[in-house]
């Protein structure tokens, strides 16, 4: 159940009317919530949701043992059996395949074939964000950050809340799980900004995401060798655009859904290709998981806290880790051992007082700016080839021109522009604007989330891709 | 800046069942044939004779022509088939 759906749309209606008629009876509502969230995830495989039950169910006894009243051997045993557990689950779901071929391929390059075996596992939807969630808990409660819940239904809905299941934002525990301690209320929260977030999340998804895929993307990544330099040049700012505008979009209609049923999740994008600088830039792409790889990942590792070359390996190691994320690909391997070698850069020149100096003068800021953006663009194309070959081909017809015409559609570049608008525009926009609109009568509201609702229905192609983040 | 009018949760439901409530009726031809898809067994013929009811009271007042040209007319900028 993808959320641009009539099917969602549906599914929504219902919860909505559900979560807030049962608000004062916070068990029920909970007990709903997360019916409901089972159900959206059946939508796919129903035999997968035994695994977000697998997951609940580690998560909650892993962190009973590792609370902070427990002895502390017991306490790092069950950190150590949860987090394997997750991993273990991770592994077998996501990675055994590619291990496997990597290891058929050593032994006949060595000369010792050995039978192939494939498992052929199906990969569940969401495998990743589960287990990051659940790891995140438990490691939250061993190192007592927070108190172990005592309730299995609370740890059952953080890891399986519908809005950030599929592909975030990634939730910490310790600010989600206080919120379903308390009956959920509106007070606090903006109908308007919500809404204005939904609307634009789905437009970025609908309408730029969506059309700068068909018409652009996807035909030149399918085989880059048939298109010149233009149009590869311009499927690579496209992609950067495609990618921002669909995960962006996902996470902007997930934290507004939320809200609606009166939860807040953390903000997961800010303006990111405006960053100066690698580390600036993962301060502001899908905030979420850097600050979780950050925290379950780089800071374990030791930081920069041990010297110079420590520091290096941290970083290359938390970025290619980051980047086997994504999938069990060498695309995805050299991504991330390209942003880390990029940050072990950033972090080495932000130590020396020429950038220092630099950073005031406009001029060195612009070219940072331009950059970094280059940069992002160039490791996207690893990141969006299907395989090392046709990431080749993309890159040798950027040197080539590969003797093809022009083929880029006119209407890709205003897509392309409306993706560099949502950079420029002031931040707290849509939190102005809601504001305003919270304050006006009931048929203003109406009419103008009407409008904009109108607005995307009209421009909206009649079915959606899923989304990118969907894989991971 | 003026007191909120939409605190509770009833509020809400008013603003957001009537903007999904004015989105079906000038676009009811996709809930319909949803409708309609999932109706096999003859278990959602409730629904799908209010929706229809819908699409004649949208189409009586040219609601759902119009938007149907908006559409037709955005998707032919962008080369798609609006039918797919």
């Amino acid at each position: 159940m993808l959320f641009p759906t009539i099917e969602f749309g549906f599914f929504f209606a219902f919860t909505f009317a559900l979560a807030w008629t049962f608000q004062n009876q916070n068990l029920v509502r909970k007990a709903i919530l997360l019916g409901l969230s089972l159900f959206f995830y059946a939508s796919w495989n129903p035999k997968f949701v035994l695994l977000i039950l697998a997951i609940g169910s580690i998560s909650f006894l892993a962190g009973s043992l590792a609370d902070a009243s427990r002895p502390k051997t017991i306490r790092a045993c069950a950190l150590f059996v949860g987090v394997c557990l997750n991993l273990l689950i991770l592994i077998y779901f996501k990675y055994l395949d590619f291990i496997a071929a990597q290891f058929y391929s050593l032994s006949n390059w060595i000369g010792v074939p050995v039978p192939e075996v494939f498992v052929d596992i199906t990969l569940p939807v969401a495998i990743s964000f589960m287990v990051f969630h659940s790891i995140s808990y438990i490691s939250d409660v061993h190192s007592g950050k927070m108190r172990a819940s005592s309730s299995p239904l609370d740890i059952f809905l953080y890891i399986s809340f519908f809005p950030h299941l599929v592909a975030g934002p990634i939730v910490r525990a310790n600010d989600f799980l206080p919120q379903l301690e308390a009956p959920a209320d509106t007070r606090g929260i903006s109908l308007d900004e919500n809404c204005l977030l939904i609307l634009g999340g789905l437009f970025k998804k609908m309408v730029i995401a969506n059309y700068l895929a068909v018409n652009l993307v996807d035909p030149v990544f399918t085989d880059p060798s048939q298109f010149s330099r233009w149009d590869l040049t311009w499927a690579a700012y496209g992609y950067a655009v495609q990618i921002y505008a669909d995960f962006s979009g996902y996470t902007d209609i997930a934290i507004g859904i939320a809200a609606l049923l009166g939860y807040r999740f953390p903000q997961n994008f800010n303006q990111p290709y405006r960053a100066i600088g690698v580390g600036d830039f993962w301060r502001r792409w899908h905030i979420t998981l850097s600050n979780w790889l950050r925290d379950y990942l780089y800071i374990p590792l030791g930081g920069n806290r041990r010297g110079a070359l420590h520091t290096v390996r941290n970083l290359m190691v938390t970025m290619v880790l980051g980047g086997l994320w994504h999938g069990a690909n060498w695309t995805f391997l050299i991504w991330g051992f390209l942003h880390g070698a990029a940050l072990v850069v950033d972090h080495g020149l932000r130590q020396t007082q020429t950038v220092a100096r630099l950073q005031r003068n406009p001029l060195a800021r612009a070219a940072a700016w331009a950059a970094t953006f280059h940069f992002v663009c160039f490791a996207w194309i690893f990141f969006r080839a299907p395989s090392l070959d046709v990431a080749g081909q993309f890159l040798s017809g950027l040197w080539t021109d590969n003797g093809a015409a022009g083929t880029a559609p006119w209407i890709v570049f205003p897509l392309i522009a409306c993706g560099a608008l949502t950079q420029v525009l002031p931040a707290d926009a849509r939190t102005i604007v809601g504001r305003m609109l919270d304050g006006q009568g009931r048929a203003v509201r109406i009419g103008v989330n009407f409008v904009l609702l109108y607005g995307l229905l009209v421009m909206a192609p009649s079915r959606s891709a899923p989304f990118i983040y969907f894989q991971f | 800046m003026k007191q909120r009018t939409c605190d509770t949760p009833r509020d809400w439901a008013v603003v957001v069942y009537s903007v999904l409530g004015l989105a079906v009726f000038c676009f009811p031809g996709g809930v319909l044939d949803f409708l309609e898809e999932r109706n096999g067994g003859g278990w959602l013929a409730a629904p799908v004779q209010v929706m229809r009811a819908f699409d004649r009271a949208s189409g009586a007042i040219g609601l759902s022509e119009v938007g149907a040209e908006l559409r037709g007319a955005f998707a032919a900028q962008f080369e798609q088939d609006a039918s797919q």
